[in-house]
């Protein structure tokens, strides 16, 4: 379709062209596009596009810390909550998250409701971590540092005071912000201006750096000081979800997240930059640097399929009962040696397939590294059933 | 797959008998010998919870 106008005017003064006539930003200042520091969204898979360990995820509760669905977000849990949850991969088509261009969001259902009465040390909360080397640009432990913005959109059942908290675990300090709720099930806005720290550089390399908790609830441990925290200080476990209401107390209540950005510096809804949309490619080759797997996208881990399968070649002597190797590439360089978890074509987790082309496949089969590092795993099926063609699927897991 | 519980660790060799950098973590996780690894991570700690691992057969 061609253009009927171009806004020349515009273009002059540094403005954003606007095809046909329409309605955009005045000028690059007012979005804030010559304000960031960076190039990327400093958060991976903010919008919840990729998901590619499921999409959703029954019975999270106690002892289930770590990544369900959504690649990057993390569910953590303390002591022995008794609250369950469901974590899904919501697919959204109506709502104002929706219209400010999000389809997908994390939903935490609860399945099994807390209330608190075994309170103490109990904890479930929503983590994001950035690594370290990835940090530096808020200039953390030093005279210039900068201020934080946390944005993100937010629907819950329950209303009235949230917490979100920064935590730098390189030097165990922290700050939390509360924010409100104010209509139940409803796709609120938020955006989240925390303090600047000149205490405590977060340091470089590719370890845990700054992290970012959504509190879902908490016992009494953690919220039982004299006030929030709401500066920057040495973590004060009491301080940091005090007031947070509990997203746990009903079967009734739900708990969505999408739209989540990171800014360098301290913005309002007014002028708060844009949000980098990424398309899908570039999300998830950023997601695998933390996690890759050869199941299609979409296909649960362990399913039984040979979609997606790696396979050895023929076997350079032929057919062979014993040793058999082969070496895979990962799709980009993983932040630290991953743990690698083998399955056949039959979904028998820490076994390969061993087929021997014209008489058929033989799964179940013997199955291990011989050497492992951030760009490749070496394999090895080292004697089983006689084959010329070693096959498996994978996962690697290099999360923070 | 997460690794929720850890219930056994066994040193991964090659046939010619030299480590590997890999555990063998119920019996089916290869985790490498990599500090910035989150489930060596967990290995350390069930270690110091006095459980043992094993020597790779």
């Amino acid at each position: 379709m061609a253009l009927s106008k171009i806004d020349v005017a515009n273009m002059v003064t540094g403005a954003t062209p606007v095809a046909n006539g329409g309605t955009g930003q005045t000028t690059f200042a007012a979005a804030g596009l010559d304000k960031r520091p960076n190039a990327k969204p400093l958060i991976i898979n903010g919008d919840m596009a990729v998901s590619q360990r499921s999409t959703s995820v029954t019975g999270i509760g106690n002892g289930d810390n770590g990544y369900h669905t959504i690649d990057r977000f993390k569910f953590e849990e303390g002591s022995t909550p008794a609250a369950v949850w469901t974590m899904t991969q919501e697919s959204l088509t109506s709502g104002n998250a929706y219209t400010a261009g999000f389809t997908k969001a994390l939903k935490m259902d609860c399945t099994t409701s807390d209330d608190l009465s075994n309170s103490g040390d109990i904890l479930n909360v929503i983590k994001y971590a950035t690594e370290r080397q990835d940090t530096h640009l808020f200039k953390k432990g030093t005279a210039n540092a900068e201020k934080y913005t946390v944005a993100f959109w937010i629907k819950a059942t329950k209303t009235g005071t949230h917490i979100c908290e920064l935590r730098d675990s390189t030097n165990d300090r922290a700050v939390s912000v509360a924010y409100t709720v104010s209509t139940t099930n409803t796709w609120e806005h938020k955006v989240l201006n925390f303090p600047a720290d000149t205490t405590g550089a977060i340091g470089t390399g590719n370890s845990k750096g700054l992290e970012i908790y959504w509190c879902l609830h908490h016992g009494g441990n953690y919220g039982n000081g004299a006030s929030l925290q709401t500066a920057w200080a040495g973590s004060a476990t009491n301080k940091r979800y005090k007031g947070q209401v509990n997203n746990a107390d009903s079967t009734s209540n739900n708990w969505h997240l999408t739209g989540v950005q990171l800014e360098v510096g301290e913005y309002s809804s007014t002028t708060l930059p844009p949000f980098q949309h990424e398309n899908f490619i570039d999300n998830l080759k950023r997601c695998q640097r933390y996690y890759e797997t050869t199941f299609d996208y979409g296909t649960a881990i362990g399913t039984s399929t040979s979609v997606g399968m790696i396979r050895s070649g023929g076997n350079q002597g032929g057919r062979t009962s014993g040793r058999m190797g082969h070496s895979h590439t990962y799709h980009t360089l993983k932040r630290a040696v991953p743990t690698v978890t083998f399955y056949d074509n039959s979904g028998n987790a820490g076994t390969c397939a061993r087929i021997d082309q014209g008489s058929g496949t033989g799964s179940n089969k013997n199955m291990g590294v011989a050497t492992g590092a951030r760009t490749n795993v070496q394999v090895t099926s080292t004697g089983d059933s006689t084959a010329d063609v070693m096959s498996y699927h994978f996962e690697a897991e290099s999360e923070l | 797959m997460e690794i929720k519980i850890i219930s056994t660790v066994k040193k991964v060799n090659t046939l010619e008998g030299e480590f590997t950098n890999h555990y063998l973590v119920n019996g089916i996780h290869f985790v490498p010998k990599d500090e910035e690894n989150r489930d060596y991570q967990k290995i350390l700690l069930w270690v110091a919870d006095d459980n043992t691992i094993e020597e790779a057969d």
